[in-house]
């Protein structure tokens, strides 16, 4: 069994690694200092099970768990955290596998074994990640190879048929979500401009009207202009006005 | 009067005490006592009419049946008046006496009356009597009320602070910071025990800190320690990330300043400032003596955008701003505010280096 570590303190994932050791039949395959490492990680060297600290600078635990269990062929995932967290109650705890720190090595290796068995209600709840949080970054692959953008680098999200494209100061991502989810989401960072469109707050610019009566707004990061619709135009500006 | 409070679950949370226990009893017989000296003296003329001694025996009887007939009729009632809201037990408790000195009085009238017996001490008038005795119960019922509450707010007080002490403990020992700490030292156990060993003696000197009465002054140098420490623990946890510039001597190490003063604030600026950065940063903390005043200045870099800050700065803070202005009132104090990208937090109080609160 392939075991990933993350954990963003060194001695904590040294005494893992060292505990792990004396766990037969696992073997460690990688280890990372946050989520985002996890995530680059993963996609190059795949594993069986992930321990994942909660707290953790630039990606945090669970979103990290979020963006994994998103995934075609999801490993299984084991929280380790110092502290009971509200965070983790926030799941059923049935759902989710834990370990406080400092780890035991009977409970490691009782998780392990059980890992195996993850199924896929478990993985459809972290997926669908704690109700409160909105997550800090977007995953999604392309061309084979993961890529995972901050939220604060994207300009907008614009509805296809089928998918949403996620637009970002470095280019451009597809991923299978539905605006209205996303919309609820981010609703503190985003606002809808268009049946298909969002736009992140902090990058409007301007707003302006073609000769054809259509409205577009300008977005700092993105060369080409929104399309904004007629009726959201007087919803669009005063959210502007107020700054939120 | 502060406001009623529904949930009084024991009998100690209630302002009236236990009027049947014996001491209380005492207490009660001695107000009685009491006011029979100064009412008989007031009205004795000498020279005049009964002696003192037998107005006094007179007014000491009477006055003990009231108080001993009040006590058992509140002591009788005092589980329903728990139930009601604080003003109406007040009032419910005061009616009560007035009522109990109304019934005695008219007893002991009408005793007097029948019997013959002290004939040639009552007044006059029936009604005059009474009513003396009603507004004379109204002041002294409404003075021992009041004792009563002040005495029950003076001891839920020295409890609260009791309690409140050991809240800012906990508040001080973060329980992350504490599991944390246990981890590493598990982690260094093995590979690098003389580090865990150090951890562990760290770790010691700064509970037994935070055990400490937080309001006695430490001298700077001692202070600087327990600092010092805690940010080894952290140093060892967060490797790299964590880098510290302490530029504290101009300070002189004499300066004297209240327990657990410095430490918070470098605890806060590691957990806000250091721990959601995944590249880490500097936290600094540099001071200065100016005209007898002590100035230092704690900066940390602030989480990077997007990041929800953590919870509890605030109180820590207030904390610390509290007993700065509770050690020197109006000649200490905390700013503290965010500017270019970093977070910082700015104190200082006069410079003393005696300990016990003197001026210098």
């Amino acid at each position: 069994m392939k075991v990933m570590i993350v954990d963003d303190e060194m001695p904590a994932r040294e005494r893992l690694k060292s505990l792990l050791a004396s766990v037969p039949g696992s073997e460690l395959a990688g280890e990372a200092g946050n989520g985002k490492e996890a995530l680059e990680l993963w996609d190059k060297a795949p594993v069986d099970v992930v321990l994942l600290d909660i707290r953790m600078p630039v990606m945090e635990g669970l979103e990290t768990a979020r963006h994994l269990a998103a995934l075609e062929h999801p490993p299984a995932v084991i929280f380790t955290t110092a502290y009971n967290e509200f965070a983790v109650e926030a799941f059923d705890t049935h759902a989710i596998a834990y370990l406080l720190k400092p780890v035991r090595v009977e409970k490691l290796a009782a998780a392990l074994a059980a890992a195996g068995q993850l199924n896929r209600v478990q993985l459809t709840r972290l997926a669908a990640g704690p109700p409160v949080e909105a997550r800090r970054h977007i995953a999604a692959r392309v061309r084979d190879k993961l890529h995972v953008v901050p939220v604060e680098n994207i300009t907008c999200f614009i509805a296809d048929q089928k998918y949403v494209t996620v637009c970002h100061t470095d280019g451009e991502l597809l991923i299978d979500e539905s605006l209205k989810d996303l919309e609820q989401e981010f609703a503190a960072r985003f606002i809808r401009v268009h049946r298909n469109a969002l736009v992140a707050l902090s990058r409007v610019g301007q707003l302006e009207k073609d000769e054809s009566g259509h409205f577009h707004v300008h977005l700092r990061g993105r060369n080409e202009p929104v399309e904004v619709s007629r009726r959201l135009v007087a919803e669009v500006r005063d959210r502007l006005k107020t700054g939120h | 009067m502060p406001a009623p409070t529904p949930a009084r679950s024991t009998s100690e949370d209630f302002f009236l005490p236990e009027l049947c226990s014996g001491g209380v009893l005492l207490v009660v017989v001695l107000i009685a006592e009491l006011t029979a000296f100064v009412l008989t003296i007031a009205k004795h003329l000498p020279g005049e009419g009964v002696p003192l001694w037998l107005d006094l025996a007179r007014m000491s009887l009477f006055l003990q049946w009231i108080a001993l007939a009040s006590s058992g009729v509140l002591c009788a009632v005092r589980p329903h008046l728990m139930r009601m809201p604080l003003r109406q037990a007040v009032a419910a408790s005061y009616a009560l006496l007035l009522a109990v000195t109304l019934v005695m009085s008219e007893v002991a009238y009408q005793a007097s009356a029948s019997t013959g017996i002290g004939q040639q001490l009552l007044p006059a008038s029936h009604s005059g009597f009474v009513l003396r005795n009603l507004f004379i119960c109204a002041i002294v019922s409404a003075l021992v009320l009041r004792y009563f509450y002040v005495l029950h707010q003076w001891r839920s007080n020295v409890r609260r602070e009791a309690s409140s002490r050991f809240e800012v403990l906990q508040a001080r020992i973060r329980p992350h910071f504490l599991f944390n700490s246990m981890n590493t030292i598990a982690a260094l156990i093995r590979g690098r025990p003389e580090l865990a060993e150090r951890a562990v003696e760290d770790l010691s000197d700064l509970f037994r800190a935070s055990l400490a009465d937080a309001s006695t002054r430490i001298p700077l140098s001692e202070e600087l320690a327990v600092t010092r420490q805690y940010a080894a623990i952290e140093e060892l946890r967060l490797g790299e990330r964590l880098k510290i510039d302490w530029r504290m001597d101009a300070v002189p190490p004499d300066a004297h300043l209240p327990r657990l003063t410095l430490q918070p604030l470098i605890e806060n600026a590691i957990y806000h400032g250091i721990e959601p950065r995944g590249d880490g940063g500097t936290v600094s903390m540099s001071g200065t003596l100016r005209d007898g005043r002590v100035d230092i200045e704690i900066v940390n870099p602030l989480p990077p955008e997007g990041v929800s800050g953590r919870g509890g700065r605030q109180m820590a803070l207030e904390n610390v701003r509290e007993r700065l202005e509770l050690a020197w009132p109006g000649r200490a104090g905390l700013e503290h505010g965010r500017d270019a990208g970093s977070y910082r937090v700015h104190l200082h109080f006069p410079y003393e280096s005696m300990g016990s609160g003197e001026e210098p």
